[in-house]
């Protein structure tokens, strides 16, 4: 919980993981890459005082993951969003076991999101169906880019992927967590299109399609999909630093998506550990849509209340306490 | 001592060819865009070196701001630079490499041999990138023909914006912004002339009245998501190159057109460029006439 200036607000980070990104267990030169692109990607985007050495980037441990998030982050309640990358890293990026040993350490705190890939056929059908079993799954998290042989992606309206869609709506796994990455398969196309989304949407109105980073590089289009399907929403992964290093910007992503979607469909998150909660949440409390951009109505309080924990909650089951509510519920 | 006079000559004339080659070829790359972010490479800091040896052997190398820049946009920018290269009059061998990327190996082998896309991304590709290339022009159409009706619309604050239907192109005031939008226009194949509407959609249609509002709304959207793009890849290939900031020329709110930036290729000792907006004056009034941008933060 945070507090200030008399109003509490219940926090859900909606999208945290936990990586080892250390050199052993990297596969190649590509598992190199890929943690440098997030430390840049930090580096870049973090006031001076929250930047980390780079061993401690590569990786961080469930003891201060609990520290960052609950101790010093205000944060309520978490949502792992791991990623395998396992054409990157030899026992894959997103730390499964750790993550999911945190989980039951901390039930009330953390929930275990998992991830599959819709090109290991029936054979990740079968391990899906034992997956939702042993961790209990409410959602899924899809890296769309990762690479697999001689293929680099995969759609959401590819035929196996509704496959997998069709398992979860039985299994009770009801929100999906969309990740675009750069590859595609062909890449003849732009591998951060959206339209995917919007086709999977329309098939299974009953589950929810989270596009992390708000379809980031692609707003527009993610606008203009979420606008149209009810049961997409928009995750603020990557985009909420952007309120320190850029925060007109900033600014004018939020007055799109309060535009386009509205304030129920909209999930804070750190994308810890790209970066921690703390100054995430104190910078959105005191954040305003500027003056002079007068295309956008003010942000209120309510939106900021719903953004930073109640839409997520609603949508995961989490109890909220009855104080830290708003007059009107958020309906994910 | 004549003879080391007219050898003396003879050198400095050497160095001197190689520095105007090496310009034209800074020139040649300006035409080069990003087509996601609607820029030429060069003010990107895309180009991380340019090489013209006496025999007039060219080399050029490319940075991304990140080891995952999508590979069929590398890919793009760098066979794009290489056509350009291999187009001055001049060149004979040409090398284009694209360093640190998840794909330079495999685009950097396919440039070499000439191989086109399906050539470098086999199985991967499937037809070409026409398509892409297209989707992205579309795009940076809409957020030229949003930014020249936003000013269109604060000149004149009684003006409503379905009335925005009846603007021209002959309309708008002659400024950076207007020129930007008729060059977008142009690489649509769309009409250009004074009296073409403006609010059009991809295929040079004009929306009905009632639309309007949603549409310039749109438009908003992409020209919001193109310009954030384009500021956080110059941040992040800053970060990743520290040097590269010196290569880079603010974003204006268009790119200057071909042609106007050839002085921007002076080298300078140390072989680093001097950024273009030191050299044309001309830039600057570019910047006035642009649209309200972000303030650096």
């Amino acid at each position: 919980m945070y507090s200030k200036d008399g109003e509490n607000y219940f926090i859900v980070d909606a999208h945290v993981a936990l990586w080892d990104a250390r050199p052993e267990n990297q596969l190649n030169i590509h598992g190199k890459q890929f943690i440098d692109c997030f430390y840049d990607y930090h580096r870049n985007l973090s006031p001076e005082s929250e930047l980390w050495p780079y061993e401690e980037y590569l990786y961080y441990g469930g003891e201060r993951l609990m520290k960052d998030l609950f101790v010093e982050g205000y944060v309520d309640h978490a949502i792992f969003q791991p990623a395998r990358l396992g054409a990157f890293y030899r026992n894959g990026f997103g730390q499964t076991e750790e993550a999911f040993a945190l989980t039951q350490q901390h039930p009330d705190k953390l929930t275990y999101n998992h991830s599959w890939d819709p090109r290991y056929e029936q054979k990740g059908l079968d391990q899906l169906r034992r997956d939702a079993e042993r961790f209990q799954l409410k959602g899924v998290k899809l890296y769309t880019a990762e690479w697999k042989g001689d293929s680099r992606g995969y759609k959401l309206d590819d035929p196996w992927t509704y496959r997998y869609l069709e398992a979860c709506q039985e299994l009770g796994i009801n929100n999906v967590h969309v990740h675009k990455g750069p590859t595609i398969r062909p890449l003849d196309r732009d591998a951060f299109d959206v339209a995917d989304v919007d086709k999977a949407a329309t098939t299974f109105p009953e589950m929810n399609f989270v596009v992390e980073h708000c379809g980031l590089p692609r707003l527009e289009d993610f606008c203009w999909i979420a606008t149209q399907e009810p049961n997409v929403h928009a995750g603020l992964a990557v985009a909420m630093p952007f309120i320190h290093s850029r925060p007109r910007y900033f600014a004018q992503i939020i007055g799109e998506l309060l535009y386009w979607l509205d304030e129920d469909r909209i999930q804070f998150s750190s994308d810890y550990a790209l970066w921690t909660p703390r100054w995430l949440i104190e910078r959105f409390v005191d954040f305003q849509i500027p003056e002079d951009m007068t295309e956008y109505e003010p942000i209120t309080l309510a939106q900021k209340k719903k953004i930073l924990g109640l839409n997520a909650a609603a949508m995961y089951d989490i109890e909220v306490p009855a104080e830290l509510g708003v007059a009107e519920p958020a309906v994910a | 001592m004549r003879t080391a006079t007219r050898e003396q000559a003879v050198r400095d004339q050497a160095v001197r060819e190689q520095a105007l080659r090496e310009q034209a070829a800074r020139a040649a790359l300006d035409t080069v865009f990003d087509p996601e972010l609607d820029e030429p490479i060069t003010d990107l800091g895309f180009v991380r070196a340019v090489t013209v040896t006496s025999e007039g052997a060219l080399t050029v190398r490319l940075r991304l701001p990140t080891s995952f820049c999508s590979p069929n946009f590398a890919y793009l920018m760098a066979s794009d630079s290489k056509d350009a290269l291999t187009a001055l009059p001049w060149t004979r061998e040409v090398v284009v490499l694209l360093d640190d990327h998840h794909d330079s190996d495999l685009i950097n082998r396919g440039l070499a041999a000439d191989a086109g896309y399906r050539g470098t991304f086999g199985a991967e590709a499937e037809k070409d990138l026409e398509e892409l290339r297209l989707t992205f022009r579309r795009k940076a159409h809409t957020a030229a023909m949003e930014r020249a009706l936003t000013l269109v619309l604060r000149a004149d604050p009684d003006l409503t914006e379905e009335a925005l239907y009846d603007v021209v192109l002959g309309d708008l005031p002659d400024t950076a912004t207007s020129g930007a939008l008729l060059r977008r226009r142009e690489a649509l194949g769309l009409g250009v002339a004074p009296t073409d509407p403006v609010l059009v959609d991809e295929d040079g249609r004009r929306y009905p009245p009632g639309e309007i509002p949603l549409r310039l709304r749109f438009a908003r959207a992409v020209r919001v998501s193109i310009d954030g793009n384009a500021h956080f890849c110059r941040g992040l290939l800053r970060t990743r190159y520290p040097q590269s900031g010196a290569d880079q020329s603010p974003r204006a709110g268009e790119p200057v057109p071909t042609g106007e930036l050839v002085p921007g290729g002076q080298p300078i000792p140390g072989g680093e460029r001097v950024p273009a907006e030191e050299l044309v004056s001309g830039r600057e009034l570019l910047h006035l006439t642009a649209p309200p941008k972000e303030n650096v933060s």
